[in-house]
């Protein structure tokens, strides 16, 4: 293991904001890239308020999943209204491979920091758009948040208890998606710059990224012309019965079960102890679970409902069927396999509190990746101003009196 | 030219995961080869068949996973296929799996062997639990990976009543997208780092982490405190779920004070909605029982699409559940190609969903259909590496090939 990350060296600066453009950056920091977050007191957002606090204290520093879906970021503070601090931020662009940004479409133009302008600062600027919908298109306009966003790829109308209307997520999964799948395109882009010395923009539609995850309910409809369904935890193509979650002793436990292979069936009747109801003819086959699935899932309900989750999990590991406890949030912090992992960290933020948040996520066998807490607002000034685009102390000074550096 | 052209990966990979990220790599202009053991991947038996006739080159989620892919058979168990895999190893800079992690070791191609044999490889394993940790040899799925985040007892379903997951397989198309990014990464840094590496993605922890983990793992841990899921979309704000309308389902969503104020315009005005106890979003989530009946009453009147594009003008950002039909037709992903035709042997003409973002300089999407089984066995072998005719027709005859 060594500290030589694959993207050291790399600069990005990220108008990225609340959860899916700060994930982008944070997955190219974690990588090894400097990225500063362009940001401002005078449009706090809307994530660095959201509580808990550390210590119980409310503030913009003190956002505790803030602190966690930010870390990686760095942060510099520049108020976008004042010309001055566009023309600081084109500076810094001047001296950076890639700009983030999540707006909708047409703000930076707006902002004076549209493509053709950061192209004329630096000719092979990477810059990363991923806004709603697209950059263009008659729906380019529509006004969606993470948390909707789903409901125009269709996964939306695909979650939910059997047969009945759509059940919400109630949280913005498609915003850690499309962060980190964003930082893929970005190093795409990079590796096209490293083979052609071109820089391009990037039009990264959230729809479209998020989509794909419908891609098998999306060919069902080309091929055959049926439109999926909510069918709760059943296999999203029929390919495995069981399949589910079922209850366990104890409040709101369940242990996850999906068998798909007939070597994992036979062994999940052998840990049941071979019960009359699983050696019927009904269920001897996949296709014959599969038609009788709703009788199979009761049938195992009943089972199930007299253990432990993590034992149960545990004996049905041990014959070779694919079982899980369904972790809640409370579970996650002290399950063995995540502390195992280094999952989740305590990291000493800069203003002296202890706080938790994810780690590394992916491992790396050759590279360690190093992680700090999401950023002070305008944490990273002296650096960007004083070393980077060499401003004289008082000229710093009077731009940081006249809430241009904000 | 694709922005990854140049690079060189084995997709030994099967249904989701390791599929989807390797299309990513092929569709962008990477050099694909797909290793399928000679029964196939688990994806050609899985689905969706025109019909619902089973053939493994009918497939629509192998179809949809493969693109841009060449593909060979490698019987990995027999001496003779793994060292056929392991000369393929060596030609290669990226390999994609996801086995479980005691199965490659079975095969003798664990990742320490193989980063051995060639030191310049990026090893992406993708796995529901990874290589590490007590659950690590574990059997599981999709299903077992996403229960295990907290993402359904937190996020998703209602109260005392099963914990649901997308009806995708969510968790594998997110530990491919991790596995794509890092591993990308791995391949860009590889001078700088001193060369290949391990690239070790548990769809488990990546959700765990960066879903779940981001929003509550604080709090958690500071307070001990944490929730569960509600059934309802946002029940901090009000109107903020989805909600049946006359031809389906519409995600109400009204928060910010000049949304209100569109909402109601398009309600017209209604008496009921001046009242004081709906004055702001959270006012309205305490009055979530006074409320919703009130709206639900207004949109069964209604068409989710009307719904929407009034909403929209006024400024609201109230979507319609889109059903796969409708999101499969929409003219604005239409009108931003984002829906593809292409041209299968088996399948013949058919749509298929276009590249994920849009890079200008180096535009991505899959092109070629995914390979029929063993397709391009003669090309990888023979030419890429340099089995000689008569080698080749002795492992085909003995089923290595």
């Amino acid at each position: 293991m060594s500290k030589a990350l694959p993207l050291q060296g790399i600069r990005v600066v990220n108008f990225g904001w609340v959860w899916a453009g700060p994930v982008c950056g944070q997955t190219l920091a974690f990588l090894g890239a400097e990225v500063l977050k362009v940001e401002s007191y005078a449009r706090v957002d809307m994530t660095r308020n959201l509580p808990p606090f550390a210590e119980g204290k409310p503030g913009p520093n003190r956002s505790l999943s803030n602190n966690a879906c930010w870390a990686g970021n760095g942060s510099v503070s520049l108020n976008l209204k004042e010309p001055r601090a566009r023309e600081l931020a084109l500076q810094l662009i001047a001296q950076s491979d890639v700009v983030i940004e999540n707006f909708g479409p047409g703000v930076m133009e707006k902002m004076g920091l549209g493509y053709a302008t950061l192209r004329g600062v630096k000719e092979d600027i990477v810059m990363m758009s991923m806004p709603g919908t697209g950059l263009y298109g008659p729906g380019k306009d529509m006004r969606t948040y993470g948390l909707s966003l789903t409901s125009t790829t269709g996964l939306d109308s695909l979650v939910g208890y059997k047969g009945e209307g759509p059940i919400p997520v109630e949280n913005a999964y498609a915003d850690p998606f499309n962060g980190i799948f964003g930082g893929f395109a970005v190093v795409a882009a990079l590796q096209h710059r490293a083979n052609t010395g071109e820089g391009q923009h990037i039009d990264f539609s959230q729809q479209e990224a998020t989509m794909q995850m419908v891609g098998p309910a999306y060919m069902d409809y080309q091929l055959n012309g049926r439109v999926a369904g909510t069918k709760g935890n059943e296999h999203p193509l029929n390919g495995a019965a069981p399949h589910g979650v079922f209850p366990c002793t104890g409040d709101d436990r369940w242990i996850s079960i999906a068998v798909v292979t007939e070597q994992e069936w036979r062994a999940l009747v052998q840990a049941m102890d071979n019960p009359e109801w699983a050696l019927q003819a009904k269920y001897a086959t996949l296709q014959e679970r599969v038609s009788h699935i709703d009788e199979l899932h009761a049938a195992l309900a009943e089972w199930t409902v007299h253990y432990d989750d993590r034992q149960l999990t545990q004996q049905l590991q041990e014959a070779g069927v694919a079982a899980a406890p369904v972790l809640s949030i409370g579970d996650l912090l002290d399950d063995p396999h995540y502390r195992a992992r280094g999952t989740y960290i305590e990291v000493r933020h800069p203003l002296d509190y202890d706080v938790t948040i994810y780690g590394s996520y992916v491992k790396l066998s050759r590279s360690e990746v190093e992680v700090k807490p999401g950023p002070i607002i305008g944490q990273d000034n002296d650096y960007v101003f004083k070393e980077l685009l060499g401003l004289p102390e008082q000229a710093y000074r009077q731009l940081i009196d006249d809430k241009v550096i904000y | 030219m694709g922005a990854l052209a140049g690079i060189k990966v084995i997709d030994f990979g099967q249904m989701v995961s390791a599929p989807f990220c390797a299309k990513l790599f092929s569709d962008y202009g990477a050099d694909v080869v797909k290793v399928e053991l000679p029964e196939g991947d688990a994806a050609r038996r899985a689905g969706p068949f025109p019909q619902d006739i089973p053939h493994p080159e009918k497939s629509g989620l192998f179809f949809i996973n493969n693109t841009n892919k060449r593909g060979i058979t490698c019987d990995v168990s027999s001496a003779a296929g793994r060292d056929l895999f392991l000369r393929l190893v060596d030609w290669a800079d990226v390999l994609i799996e996801n086995h479980r992690p005691g199965q490659m070791r079975a095969w003798g191609l664990d990742h320490e062997q193989l980063l051995q044999r060639n030191p310049a490889l990026v090893s992406i394993a993708i796995t529901p639990f990874g290589q590490t940790g007590p659950y690590s040899a574990w059997n599981g799925y999709d299903l077992n990976a996403y229960h295990l985040t907290g993402a359904s007892s937190r996020y998703c379903g209602r109260p005392g009543e099963m914990p649901l997951e997308h009806g995708t397989f969510s968790a594998d198309y997110f530990g491919a997208v991790a596995g794509a990014t890092w591993g990308a990464a791995a391949v860009y840094g590889r001078a700088q780092v001193g060369g290949g590496q391990l690239v070790d993605v548990s769809c488990a922890e990546a959700i765990a982490a960066a879903f779940t983990g981001g929003q509550n793992i604080g709090g958690v841990a500071q307070d001990g405190i944490y929730d569960k899921r509600t059934g309802v979309g946002m029940p901090q704000g009000a109107p903020a779920t989805i909600l049946p309308c006359r031809d389906g389902h519409v995600w109400m969503l009204t928060l910010e004070p000049g949304q209100w104020k569109g909402l109601k315009k398009v309600m017209g005005n209604p008496e009921w909605a001046d009242m004081e106890l709906f004055d702001d979003m959270f006012m309205r989530a305490q009055n979530a029982d006074i409320i919703y009946p009130f709206i639900e009453e207004w949109c069964m009147q209604h068409d989710k699409m009307e719904i929407m594009e009034k909403c929209q003008a006024a400024g609201c950002p109230i979507t319609a559940v889109f059903t796969v039909a409708e999101a499969a037709e929409q003219p604005h992903l239409k009108a931003r190609d984002y829906f593809v035709d292409m041209e299968h042997p088996e399948l013949g003409k058919l749509k298929n969903l276009g590249a994920p973002f849009k890079m200008p300089a180096s535009p991505g999407g899959p092109t070629a259909p995914a390979p029929l089984l063993g397709q391009h066995n003669a090309e990888v072998y023979t030419r890429l590496l340099g089995v000689t005719d008569t080698q080749f027709q002795q492992f085909q005859s003995e089923g290595i090939i």
